[in-house]
């Protein structure tokens, strides 16, 4: 079996530095402003796409109508989504149609079924979607395919992989002051239903021996956490992971920020998720300044 | 989004699926009404929480006599921290057994799942004896609702009646784009199926491509004001309203706030690269939309957003007159040195470690 080019990074076997990138939506507020920041942290952004601005050009980036002729000239690994909800499939569907392997779905309020039908359309070509709702990837000195800020982010040997944003930035920081580096940091999103999961990233990093620690960052809502926690029980028991569970004091049947940040019933408590990962021997912080004091004792 | 009973009764009806005849209440003066309906019937106080039978919300009425104090003593409960508004008046219906039936998004899957069993009328969870399988974009085949029909033991036309009613089921899921769609109690009598509840959650990212949905949306003026800065908003019961940018991050803090035994107010998300004039309408929002709200605790770390612009926006606010409260201001990262210098001047103490904020906020909240 081949592997797709996010496990061929994640898996060590192939470096991210200087992979083509494409940005769809490049001509809107927030297309612009990331396009720059990922450009000014090194990331190779070959061209962007918004139909009916092609012949633009964003910072210097030349704009087409469709994926297709921005492969076509420039040839394309990965694309980073912009647009917004209701083109959001269209758009993962243009980029897999012409070729490309990977796509992260910035974009937020995807209704379920799309993002449901992207994930068919990426299993069809044997892409991958990371995302939708996610602050995308950063791989320190190498790549940033995201929105995320650069500076929490440190070279190293750790995997940081969660539900949201902000937090990743603000428990990347503080692993960065306790000298703690990152070897990814990725975003799975904070959907309901998300394209590549907790336990799909772990399986591609698996063989890293480059990788020495995991923290997670989950949260309410779903069973992602407990199955990750089945994961490391039943088939990667050498993965030493700290974990993080937002949400402790959140009211049942209300959906914080996230979409998939809902308790329902007795399913998607932060005890529940703690009490899986506590009992496959990783250890939860109650804080999130915590995850770095136990991410130091673990290395 | 959560429907009440009574809307998704009514997008039941729409697709034949057979409900109790019933009246909503808005007032003591539409009683009247509700006499037409026969005895005994049920009053239901309309809520979007579960568990409504154990917590009070239902009450049956044996005859006229009872009806009005049946129904003023339901009016003035508040249940689960709820107020009771609407009530829906509905006619007995006597049967012999009950089921249960959903349809849901199944996330850990990605797909969905039909789940039935025959213990109808308790909460699923806890249910160990139940079929649920798995299906695509393209719906439960024959054969998966044959099985389920089967599982709950019918036979014969019964077995063809519970067939077709999971067929419209299916439909009303799938057409108004839910994520869960139940009916909890199903009650069978004499070859008759009827819904004796109904719960629809709808998939709020698609209402802009369903609008005939739009009727069935709760009003929550908050809510609704929150939406229209771009702000996610959940109010919630305390005194201590949470602010910050990014779900995760504020999700974080509030659990942080109830940490050291104090009750958050609000959960508010700023989003991501906040301007001064979204701070500042954030801060203008909370002092006039929510009377409980005691002390302020905002927690920013910068990144996309500069915390220069959310200090601008404070000022702003303050100057305003819309920062009335004691508050509890973090800020970290980007543009840190510079916001808090311009705080500083202004005669405002800011704090870099959210755990000096807490600290403080601790301290204070002793008092």
């Amino acid at each position: 079996m081949s592997y797709t080019l996010l496990r061929s990074w994640l898996s060590g076997e192939k470096s991210a530095k200087g992979a083509k990138v494409l940005v769809q939506g490049i001509t809107g507020r927030y297309g612009r402003l990331h396009t720059e920041l990922m450009m000014s942290y090194g990331t190779n952004i070959v061209a962007g796409v918004t139909p009916g601005k092609g012949g633009e050009s964003v910072n210097g980036v030349p704009v087409y109508n469709t994926c297709k002729e921005a492969v076509s000239k420039h040839g394309v690994d990965a694309s980073i989504v912009f647009v917004p909800a209701q083109n959001y499939l269209n758009a993962v569907r243009e980029a897999f149609e012409a070729g490309i392997e990977l796509v992260v779905g910035i974009t937020e309020r995807v209704p379920v079924r799309d993002t449901i039908r992207s994930i068919h359309i990426a299993k069809q070509y044997h892409g991958d979607i990371i995302g939708p709702n996610t602050p995308g990837l950063i791989m320190p000195n190498d790549i940033k395919i995201g929105i995320m800020p650069v500076q929490p982010f440190l070279q190293g040997d750790t995997l940081v992989l969660s539900r949201s944003g902000t937090l990743t930035y603000e428990i990347s920081n503080y692993l960065r002051k306790a000298g703690i580096g990152i070897y990814a940091a990725l975003g799975i999103g904070g959907d309901p239903i998300i394209s590549t999961n907790f336990i799909e990233v772990l399986e591609m990093a698996r063989e890293n021996n480059r990788i020495k620690l995991v923290v997670l960052i989950g949260e309410i809502g779903g069973d992602a956490e407990e199955r990750v926690a089945e994961y490391i029980k039943q088939i990667d028991s050498r993965k030493k992971m700290v974990a993080y569970v937002a949400g402790r004091s959140a009211p049942k049947e209300k959906r914080m920020g996230h979409a998939g940040a809902i308790i329902m019933g007795n399913v998607g408590t932060v005890e529940s998720k703690e009490k899986a990962l506590n009992d496959a021997g990783v250890p939860v912080a109650k804080m999130p300044w915590e995850v770095a004091e136990l991410a130091k004792k673990m290395l | 989004m959560r429907l009440l009973e009574y809307q998704a009764k009514e997008l039941f009806k729409k697709y034949g699926i057979n409900v109790p005849n019933s009246l909503l209440i808005n007032n003591v003066e539409e009683l009247e009404g509700a006499k037409n309906l026969g005895f005994p019937l049920v009053l239901k106080a309309q809520l979007p929480v579960g568990g409504r039978g154990k917590s009070g919300a239902i009450v049956k009425v044996k005859n006229e006599s009872e009806l009005k104090q049946a129904y003023l003593t339901l009016r003035n409960k508040t249940i689960q921290g709820l107020k009771v508004d609407k009530i829906l008046a509905e006619s007995f219906f006597n049967h012999t057994s009950e089921f249960y039936v959903s349809y849901f998004e199944n996330r850990s899957d990605r797909c969905f799942s039909i789940i039935a069993t025959a213990a109808g009328g308790i909460e699923v969870e806890e249910v160990k004896e139940k079929f649920v399988s798995n299906f695509g974009l393209e719906g439960p085949s024959d054969e998966q609702l044959n099985q389920a029909a089967s599982y709950l033991g019918f036979n014969g036309v019964l077995k063809d009646r519970c067939v077709s009613l999971m067929k419209k089921l299916y439909k009303v899921f799938d057409e108004s784009e839910a994520e869960l769609v139940e009916i909890n109690p199903l009650a069978v009598s004499e070859g008759d199926f009827a819904a004796l509840d109904a719960k629809i959650i709808l998939d709020d990212n698609a209402l802009f491509r369903r609008p005939e949905l739009k009727p069935y949306l709760p009003e929550d003026v908050s809510v609704e004001e929150a939406e229209k800065f771009g702000f996610n908003f959940v109010p919630l019961d305390g005194d201590v309203a949470v602010v910050g940018n990014g779900a995760g991050l504020v999700l974080a803090t509030l659990d942080m706030v109830s940490s050291i035994g104090l009750s958050p107010a609000c959960f508010l998300d700023l989003g991501g690269g906040a301007s001064p004039e979204r701070v500042q309408s954030a801060l203008e929002f909370l002092s006039t939309s929510l009377p409980n709200m005691k002390i302020l605790f905002i927690n920013v770390f910068g990144g996309i957003t500069n915390s220069v612009s959310v200090a601008q926006g404070f000022l702003e606010a303050k100057g305003r007159g819309f920062l009335n409260k004691p508050f509890f201001l973090r800020l970290s990262g980007a543009g840190e040195i510079e916001a808090r210098e311009l705080l500083r001047k202004n005669g405002i103490n800011s704090f870099i470690d959210i755990e000096d904020a807490l600290k403080a906020l601790k301290e204070y909240g002793k008092r």
